[in-house]
This record gives C-alpha cells, structure tokens and sequence, in this order.
C-alpha cells in the first residue's frame, strides 16, 4: 500500500507540470496584452513598454515558463498582475471559501443523493420511486445557475428565508452567518450532483438487490435491513465511489457559476476576473491549485476502494 | 419553573443580541461591480477602485459636487504666472492624514514625483497609468516653504488645473508609503474623509469616517464596499438589503425598481460617448458622405428607447452636454434612410456595399455592445449596407483596435468605441480622440481622423487661458467635426445609482466617483 502511494504520488508530479506547460501556453498564445488591459486605453506606448518590461512579458517564452515553474517549486507563485499581490496567498484565501462550499455541498449531494437512491431502490416501481426519477431528472437538467436564480429569487428574496449572497453579512459575522448564507448556493451545487447519484444508487443497487447473494441472506432470515444496508448496499458502492470522485473535479467548476450567482468569495469569481485581465500568473495559480485538487482527490478515491472492499488491494 | 425563568432569561438575552446586532451603527453597503484593483490613488484606472479610494483622499484642488468646476481643497487658494507656466499653491494650515502626519509643500512633491519621475527613491512602488496624462506636464516642482509648492509646466496647458482635480494629483501620506512601499496599495492613507479599516479580499472594503477631516465631518460611520460581480446578484443583494446602494443594475429591472418604494433612483448625465469609428484610411469611409449616410441611416434614438431602455440620452454631438463648450448647433443627423441612400448615391455606391463591423462583448463604458451592434447592423442593411459583425472579449479587443497608423490596414473600417471622461475639459474629448496629433500608441484617435483645420483649433485651444475664447473655439470645432463625421456618437450613457430609501443627500459626480462626506442614513 505504502509504495503503491509513493508511485501514484510520484505519477502526480508529471501530470502537474503537464497542466502547467498545457495553461501557460495557451494563455500567452491567446491575443490580448496583459500590459494593455491592467494599464486601460488610456496608457502612453512607454508606460505600456514599461509594465511589460517589468512583469518580464519581453523575454522569449520558455525563459518565462522556467522562471515561473521554479517559483511555483520553490513557494514563490509570482505576484498577481492586476491586484499587485501574491498569488499564492490570493489563491489561498479563495481557496478555502471554495472549499467550505465544494465540501458542504458534497456532503449535502452524497448524503441526500445515496439516501435516495437506496430507498428508491428499494420500493422499485412505487410513488416513492417515480417521484424520485422525476426529481432527479429535473435536478440533474436544471442548469446551476438557473437554478441558484430561482432559489435566490423564491427562497431568498420572496420568502426572506436566507441571504442571497456573500458569505457573511456585510462588516463580518458569526459560524452561524456562514451557515445561513451556505444554504442556498451550496444546495444549488449539489442539486446536479445529488440528482446524478441518487440515479447511480438507484440503478447500481437495484442490480445488487437482484443477485442470488441478496436472495440467499434473505431465506437466512436476515432483516430486510441488514440485507439492504450491510449485503447490497456495501456491494454497491464501488461504481458509487468512483462517481462521487469523479463529482469532486464537477464541483469545482460547478462552483465557479454558483459562487457568481451568490457572490461566493471563492476562486471561481477570482478565476474569471484574472483571465479577463490577462492577469497570467493569477490564472496559472488558480489552474495549478484546481488541478492539484483534482488528481488529489482522485488519488483517495483510489485509496477509499481498498476500504470499501477488501478485495482491491495495491500491492 | 426556575427553570423556565432562565430559559426566558436566556430568550431576552438573545433577542437584545440580535437586536444590537441589526443596530450597526450608521454604515452604508456599496454594491461594486467587481473587486478594486488597488486602493493606492496614484494607480487607479478603474470604477471600481477610484470609487472605493476616492474618499479616503484629497487633492490641491478638487472638482465640485456634482460638476467638474474646479474649486480648492487641500489648497486654499492659487496664483497663476501670466504665461499659464508657474502654479503657486498655498496649502491649508493645520491638515493632517489619517496618519497625523501633515499635508504640507513636501507631501506634494512626494505625490507628485513619486509618478513621474523613474529615479525617486519610491518610484518602484506602483505602476501609475494616469501619471503622464495628468502629471506630465510638470517640468520642475519647488517647495517654497512648509505650505507654499510651485509647479512649472513645460507648456501652456489650460485643462492642467482640471487636471490637478483628478484621482492620480491627490496627496498621499510620504510617510505611510515610505513604511508601505509596494504595499501602499493595500493599506492607503490620504487625507480624505474617510479613512482604512480593513480589505478582504473577494469579500469587502471597510472605511470609516475621519473625524478630522477639514471640511465637514461626516455623519455616515462606516462604508463597506462589496464586490458583487452578477448584475443579477447584485439587484438581489439589494432588494434583500444586503447592500444599501448598488450601480449597473439589469436594464429591464429598472422600471419594477423606480416604482419600489424602498428605493430612490440618483442619477446623473454620464461624461460619456458611446460612439462607432470609422477607419478613415479605407475605402468606402475616406469619404465624409459615406460617413454622413451611416449616421442618417441609424435610428439613433430608437438605440437609445428600446436597447438602452433609458440609461443614456441620445448624442446630438460628440462631447457630452455635461462637459462644458458643448453645443448643439452642429450639423444633425435625424434617422433618414432616404438621405442616406441618396448620399451613397452621390459617392459611389448607389447598391451600398459590404463592411466588417467589430463589436466586443463587454466593456468599461461600452453599455450593450453586442445588442447594440446588431441594431446598427440591421439599419445599416436598410439602405443596402452589409456589416458582418465580429465580436471579441474586450481585452483583445483593445489589443486589436488600439494600433499605430502603419498598421492602420488590420484595423476593420468600422468598430465600436467608447470614452469616459477624466477631468471635465472639452480637450479630453476632442483632442485626444480626434485631433491628427493623437494617433496611437500616443493617442486615442483610433479611426486616424485629420482635419487640419480641427487641429490646429484644438492645438490653440489648449494653450489658450482664456474661457471664453476656449468656449469659442471648441464650438467651432465641434462644428467641423459633425460636418465631417469621423465617428458616429450614439449615447451619453446616464449615471444610475439606486440606494434604499432613507439614504439622504447621495449625489452622483460626473467623474463617476461617489461622495459620502455629505450623506445622512435614517434606520434601515
């Protein structure tokens, strides 16, 4: 187990640097002057020759490639062309508030979503279950940001339920505040999600349910209970696992929209105005720590099938 | 039961917690568009960021609410030389920044040099966009005592005292930016009426007032400026009251808004056009009737009603009416598609002819571009012209617009431009974006207009000192420029600020900045 992380740390890397040369390069290859936009229509010509002399934007490519990758190595991400700070710290400070929400949102979307999915599963055919189909269905069309409007307009705004956006009330609040001002966008986050793992549950265990171990625990005697929960379910949540990683990458970008709906302090509204601004070191940062992320969480994925069922192992 | 009595104890204690909590003490939220970029004044070159820093600073002199009449303020009064060259400027004993140093002779030279000169000490601690525009004509600054600064200009410029009221002359703390450096930018002190708390990042701003400020003291405690990116989000937080005021608010919101009322409408008319260039160096828009045709052909008003919905008035001129020397007795072009064809007639092209139209898809000033453009478009093909529109995102936009005159050829014969105003003098307008000296990259003249005859007014014109004559010659100018047409101007987009009702005394400046030294909130 122990090498087997090793390795897939050690895989890690490539795949990092990869992305890195991959967003690099396809920003400084779009138009657009980073210079131009930070400086206005109104800039002088050596004003303009100036800032991009000093944000090194005159030297050959790979020269500026290498000097920001062996920033990034050694904790130095660069310094932020538009809002003049360093990226790392920026980075950071979003970060977190995405992550509160990716998280609360997972929670929300894997707990409702499984729960679901195995009671459908369970009374196959009845109201329960076709009025599930149809919720999940819908959940799993509405577009976020659709959705997050129609939840800030009813929930928000005509109920004056819950906040409509931020993630504190203005001049800071309380753990309370947070949590009223998460329910909106993270239930809109996790409405996809949610809708497409009730679905996943729903079709996995109903393939669980139908095998001749089910029926065997069964004619033990065994509790409709413990044969849903401890014989099927456990048996189901392979390709559910593999789902909800999968749903981690979806989050994060999912979270992008939402936070602009709600105005959520993330890294999505960091992410968009960087690259309106041509603002590369900021957008490299950001990609880098999305990425990060991503092979990350794949990486416990891999490590939580060895928990799920005995009969994975890495050796 | 004892019991109980604790629990209601315990109930009341909540509640007058609660209470406190919703009693904040007088404090205004601002709904922003998007987060600032700096608060430091010497780097502004946005919205956002000089609405947020503006009032926590001060210049020598500053522009009067709601006008852009220069009238003085860290300066109690001037002299000028009689060749427009020196400005004496006697500073007003006993003003201090926020951070207790004084605001004497020296600050200025600080402010002023740390800009424009590449060798001092500071220079490094900023990038100053507006430093040349403004400050650039400033050939030596002496401090004669502790409250007495002399500038000299290199040459006659009349707009220079409208440019000393702009963001980039305002007087920072030498001190504070000495201990700040490049950081000045996230912890700015000036000498303005409000002064820095505390700047989250993504979340807000928090001034609060300085009780010292000079001129009044301000009755509104706190201002917290949120960034609020989605215009939709941004109605949102203020009709659940989470922000007190809000600009840039959905279009076809506005009506429901205006006859809310929880909500008061402020608005002003913008220092602002909204205009479509036409690349003079090709063919068909050499020629001035062809010009002339477009601007007959489009309904400018039916723009102005149905795409604006009302949040800009209808550009009967190129400089906008609240810039003064403005006139309406210019050549006009009333919607006429039958003058249009007759004029494309008389040039050439009795079939019309095809054009590329460049249109981006958003923009600082560029109001409905896209929407905007595709109404062009449609009158245009009424009188047999074809644009074929090509949209990009504004940064590449600028990146492919804003090009010198030998590359005039990758620049389409017809795109759409706008221009906000800095510091209220005609020049501003007429100068840099239609005089034959200002070509890129040193000017704003993106369509290479020349008239010799507009240049050499506008040249005299901004080393004239005298208003009335400068009056005269900018009418005159103005004239010669709708006769010729170089650009069709649209729109003069309207200033709208909605605040809850209860907010008193909030004025929109034609600079766009926002004031609060003067405004009172009631209970929310």
């Amino acid at each position: 187990m122990a090498s087997y992380l090793l390795r897939r740390l050690l895989v890690t890397f490539p795949t990092l640097l990869g992305v890195s040369v991959l967003v690099f390069l396809s920003l400084h290859l779009a138009p657009g002057d980073p210079a131009l936009v930070m400086l206005g229509p109104k800039a002088t010509a050596t004003s303009l020759e100036a800032l991009r002399t000093e944000l090194g934007l005159d030297r050959p490519l790979h020269v500026q490639y290498l000097r920001w990758i062996g920033g990034v190595v050694s904790g130095d991400w660069g310094r932020s062309i538009q809002l003049r700070a360093g990226v790392l710290p920026l980075v950071w400070e979003r970060f977190q508030a995405t992550l509160i929400l990716a998280v609360v949102a997972m929670i929300v979307a894997v707990g409702i979503g499984i729960a679901l999915g195995v009671a459908s599963a369970v009374v196959a055919g009845s109201l329960l279950d076709r009025t599930a189909i149809t919720t999940t269905l819908i959940g799993y069309s509405l577009p976020p940001f659709f959705l997050g409007i129609v939840l800030q307009v009813v929930l928000g705004l005509r109920m004056g339920w819950f906040p409509v956006t931020g993630m504190y009330p203005a001049g800071g609040g309380d753990f309370g505040d947070l949590l009223t001002h998460l329910v909106l966008p993270a239930v809109t986050l996790a409405a996809g999600i949610g809708a497409l793992l009730a679905r996943m549950t729903r079709a996995t265990m109903l393939e669980v349910l139908r095998q001749d171990y089910v029926r065997t625990a069964q004619a033990k005697g065994l509790t409709r209970r413990v044969v849903v929960l401890q014989h099927a379910f456990r048996n189901a949540l392979i390709p559910i696992l593999t789902i909800v990683g999968l749903q981690t990458g979806y989050v994060l970008g999912g979270a992008v929209l939402v936070e602009q709906v709600f105005s959520w302090p993330g890294i999505g509204t960091l992410a968009i105005n960087a690259i309106l601004a041509r603002d590369f070191p900021l957008v490299q940062g950001v990609t880098l720590m999305v990425a990060g992320t991503y092979v990350f969480t794949n990486l416990l994925t891999d490590v939580a099938y060895t928990l799920v069922d005995p009969r994975i192992s890495y050796q | 039961m004892k019991q109980r009595r604790r629990f209601l104890i315990l109930l009341a204690a909540m509640a007058a917690g609660a209470w406190a909590f919703a009693q904040p003490g007088s404090q205004i939220v601002i709904g922003l568009q998007a987060e600032p970029v700096t608060l430091d004044v010497a780097q502004l070159s946005d919205y956002n960021s000089s609405r947020t820093a503006m009032p926590m600073f001060e210049g020598l002199v500053r522009f009067a609410d709601g006008s852009t009449d220069v009238e003085p303020a860290l300066a109690e009064r001037w002299d000028v030389s009689d060749d427009g060259l020196v400005y004496t400027f006697y500073l007003r004993p006993g003003v201090t920044f926020h951070d207790g140093t004084p605001v004497n002779a020296e600050a200025v030279e600080f402010s002023f040099e740390r800009q424009t000169d590449p060798a001092h000490p500071y220079h490094d601690t900023g990038t100053f966009p507006y430093a040349e525009f403004t400050l650039g004509n400033i050939a030596s600054i002496e401090v004669v005592d502790d409250l007495t600064v002399r500038l000299t200009l290199r040459e006659n410029f009349a707009p220079f005292l409208s440019n000393l009221g702009m963001h980039a002359a305002a007087l920072v703390s030498p001190t504070a930016v000495m201990a700040s450096g490049a950081d000045f930018s996230e912890n700015p002190v000036g000498a303005g009426p409000y002064r820095f708390v505390s700047w989250r990042r993504g979340v807000e701003v928090v001034l609060e007032r300085n009780p010292d400020y000079w001129r009044v003291t301000p009755q509104v405690e706190r201002l917290i400026y949120r960034p609020i990116v989605e215009d939709q989000a941004r109605l949102a937080a203020l009709e659940a009251g989470e922000v007190d005021l809000a600009v840039n608010l959905p279009p076809d919101d506005l009506p429901r808004l205006r006859s809310d009322a929880r909500f008061t409408f402020a608005e002003q008319a913008g220092m602002h056009t909204w205009y479509v260039v036409f690349n003079v160096t090709k063919e068909p828009f050499d020629d001035a009737r062809v010009r002339q045709a477009v601007a007959y052909a489009i309904d400018r008003q039916a723009i102005v009603d149905a795409v604006l919905g009302g949040t800009g008035v209808l550009a009967k001129n190129f400089l906008p009416p609240v810039v003064w020397g403005y006139t309406e007795d210019v050549p006009e072009y009333p919607y006429d598609p039958e003058r249009a064809r007759e004029l494309l007639a008389e040039a050439g092209y009795p079939d019309g002819f095809e054009v590329e139209f460049w249109v981006p898809a958003s923009g600082s000033g560029m109001q409905q571009p896209v929407a905007m453009g595709t109404v062009i478009q449609d009158y245009l093909s009424r009188v047999g012209i074809e644009a074929t529109i090509q949209q990009f995102e504004w940064g590449t936009y600028l990146d492919r617009v804003i090009v010198p005159l030998d590359s005039a050829d990758t620049v389409p014969a017809m795109f759409q431009m706008s221009w906000i105003g800095d510091n209220g003098d005609p020049d501003n307008f007429l100068y840099i974006l239609l005089s034959g000296d200002q070509f890129p990259p040193f000017g704003f003249n993106l369509g290479f207009y020349a008239n010799p005859e507009v240049d050499a007014i506008l040249r005299e014109a901004r080393t004239t000192s005298d208003h009335d004559a400068r009056v005269t010659l900018y009418e005159e100018a103005q004239r010669l420029i709708m006769a010729d047409m170089p650009v069709v101007p649209v729109d003069h987009e309207t200033q709208i600020v909605i605040h809850r009702t209860g907010i008193e005394g909030f004025v929109p400046h034609p600079t766009g900045v926002f004031r609060f030294e003067k405004v009172e909130v009631s209970a929310p």
